[in-house]
């Protein structure tokens, strides 16, 4: 079953379209990595789903339920992290989270033993200050906690890991995929590696539609091959290998762009018969980065 | 009307651990004090000064105070801590979106509706709160040190004059649906009250402005009686409602 279906939503601000005809879903229990450069429209897709901000035309429906603008009844199936949380500064993790409880209309108990939990899995259980004194990987864990109070669903993360640090990234990661038992995640991300580490689907954004869809594995089996680099001994015999094979030279180093396994050997028996002296061989592992350049085109 | 009741409380808290409350506490009680105690202490100050005076050549002839004089210094003063309280609560509203803090309330059910409400009414609370602590200081002060007949009707005077502010904060929250910065909310409230202050000029218009809800003096002594007022009674009451209900359903619209 599917948690979240978006269906052909278009969203124009002024002359400037963002969404175009966008269509993709989350099937319940899955890490979705919504992926697409900066300023593809992956924070207006997530305000729409959110019901902040209205479509010019399409259907987004959580758990069945159609998503309606303003008052969005659908908000009780979804925990939202925006990309940088803003929360009362005056207010300890503690206090902020019971405030989330009442405004959900959980019950007095289950709100503290909820924010005990989430503390504890967030690592702030034992974090007194005011959340003014945090820093902003501290607040993304405080966001994550926020957006799990009321046991959603769906959690849409609006690109958690973009502002962090290396241990910050990984703290969150860790943290998203431990909440994937219990909620769906859509992930909206530029970060691939990010993706290829916690995520079971994901889509790839371009000029406001979703180009590629499917679960990680086949994204990257999409991609027919992957670059091989080949660094001769002697710089001159860059050109003749580059000629022989019909890669390109950067820096004494030939690059034979999307070559497949087949063609790897082939390269491998060229060399070999050529007598040409090489330092290295090098066939990378396809990867979502390379798939993401060849789909946006750059 | 989702979360209005856990947001109100939030609002008194925020109030509390900024310490607005105290501030304001501290503001209305210093101002409930200073009324009396400038009109009990000025003639005393001007018989000091009175010999230096002489020597320059002006001569200070008996000068008493009476409660008219603690209330005309009550009056002048409330302009003073109206603009402070609308200085602080400007961006009550605008910051919760340019910061970004409300969101993550939004998308868990609160109503923009009740977001709206409960900002309007802990803010009128209190000023209210304040505004009649305030009065109450500086009339008990003036009944026990004057007994004498100047004012005959403070009470209708300072209850219009609470419409009057009650009818700014109204303003206030308006503007706030709509604009962007707290900047933007000071300029268009105070333009609409400049305005009304700059229509009063004309007699004949004076009757149906709001700003006549602040010649409390003239109605404290007797020289305009309520019923002179009514039009502007009616006409500020009117701008409270509207200007309430317009802000509510214009948040409503407010891109996040």
């Amino acid at each position: 079953m599917n948690v979240l279906e978006v269906k052909d939503l278009h969203k124009s601000f002024g002359s400037k379209t963002v969404l175009d005809g966008l269509t993709f879903s989350v099937s319940e229990g899955s890490v979705f990595g919504f992926i697409g450069r900066n300023g593809a429209g992956k924070t207006t897709t997530m305000k729409i789903i959110l019901g902040l901000l209205q479509a010019d035309s399409g259907e987004i429906t959580i758990c069945g339920e159609r998503v309606r603008y303003g008052n969005t009844p659908t908000n009780k199936f979804v925990g939202y992290l925006p990309d940088v949380p803003e929360f009362y500064s005056y207010m300890t993790a503690r206090e902020y989270l019971r405030l989330c409880g009442r405004v959900t209309g959980m019950k007095q108990s289950e709100i503290r033993l909820r924010t005990n939990e989430l503390l504890e899995l967030v690592g702030l259980a034992g974090e007194k200050h005011r959340i003014k004194g945090y820093s902003r990987g501290m607040k993304q864990r405080l966001g994550i906690a926020q957006a799990l109070i009321n046991r959603p669903k769906l959690l849409i993360c609006d690109e958690p890991t973009s502002a962090l640090d290396p241990l910050g990234r990984k703290e969150i990661l860790e943290i998203i995929s431990s909440a994937k038992g219990e909620t769906s995640v859509i992930f909206s991300t530029h970060i691939l590696s990010d993706v290829e580490k916690i995520c079971d689907d994901a889509a790839i954004l371009e000029k406001g539609r979703t180009v590629l869809c499917g679960t990680v594995s086949e994204l990257k089996a999409k991609r027919s091959g992957s670059d091989v680099q080949i660094v001769p001994v002697s710089a001159d015999d860059a050109q003749r290998i580059a000629q022989l094979l019909g890669g390109e030279v950067h820096s004494g180093t030939v690059i034979v762009a999307n070559a497949s396994q087949d063609k790897m050997l082939g390269i491998l028996k060229t060399i070999s018969e050529s007598r040409i002296p090489v330092l290295k061989i090098e066939h990378a592992e396809p990867d979502l980065e390379q798939l993401f350049m060849e789909v946006i085109g750059e | 009307m989702n979360g209005f009741s856990p947001f109100l409380k939030k609002e008194f808290f925020e109030l509390y651990r900024k310490g607005r409350l105290l501030l304001f506490g501290i503001l209305f009680v210093f101002f409930g004090i200073l009324a009396p105690a400038t009109a009990k202490l000025t003639p005393a100050l001007f018989k000091m000064m009175s010999g230096e005076l002489e020597q320059q050549g002006i001569i200070i002839k008996d000068i008493t105070s009476t409660a008219a004089s603690s209330y005309e210094q009550f009056f002048s003063n409330l302009s003073i801590i109206l603009i402070v309280f609308f200085v602080v609560f400007a961006g009550s509203v605008t910051s919760e979106f340019s910061s970004g803090s409300v969101i993550p309330l939004l998308t868990k059910g609160l109503s923009r509706k009740a977001m709206m409400l409960s900002k309007l009414i802990s803010a009128l609370i209190t000023w209210s709160a304040g505004y009649w602590l305030c009065f109450g200081i500086t009339y008990g002060y003036t009944a026990y040190y004057w007994k004498d007949d100047s004012v005959q009707s403070v009470i209708p005077a300072v209850l219009l004059w609470w419409l009057f502010s009650v009818m700014v904060i109204c303003l206030m929250f308006f503007f706030s649906s709509f604009v962007r910065t707290h900047v933007q909310v000071m300029i268009g409230t105070g333009c609409v009250v400049f305005s009304f202050k700059l229509m009063s000029i004309v007699k004949t218009a004076d009757k149906y402005l709001p700003s006549a809800l602040t010649n409390s003096m003239n109605i404290c002594t007797g020289k305009t009686s309520v019923a002179d007022i009514i039009p502007a009674i009616i006409i500020a009451g009117t701008v409270c409602a509207g200007a309430g209900v317009l802000g509510v359903v214009l948040i409503g619209r407010r891109r996040v």
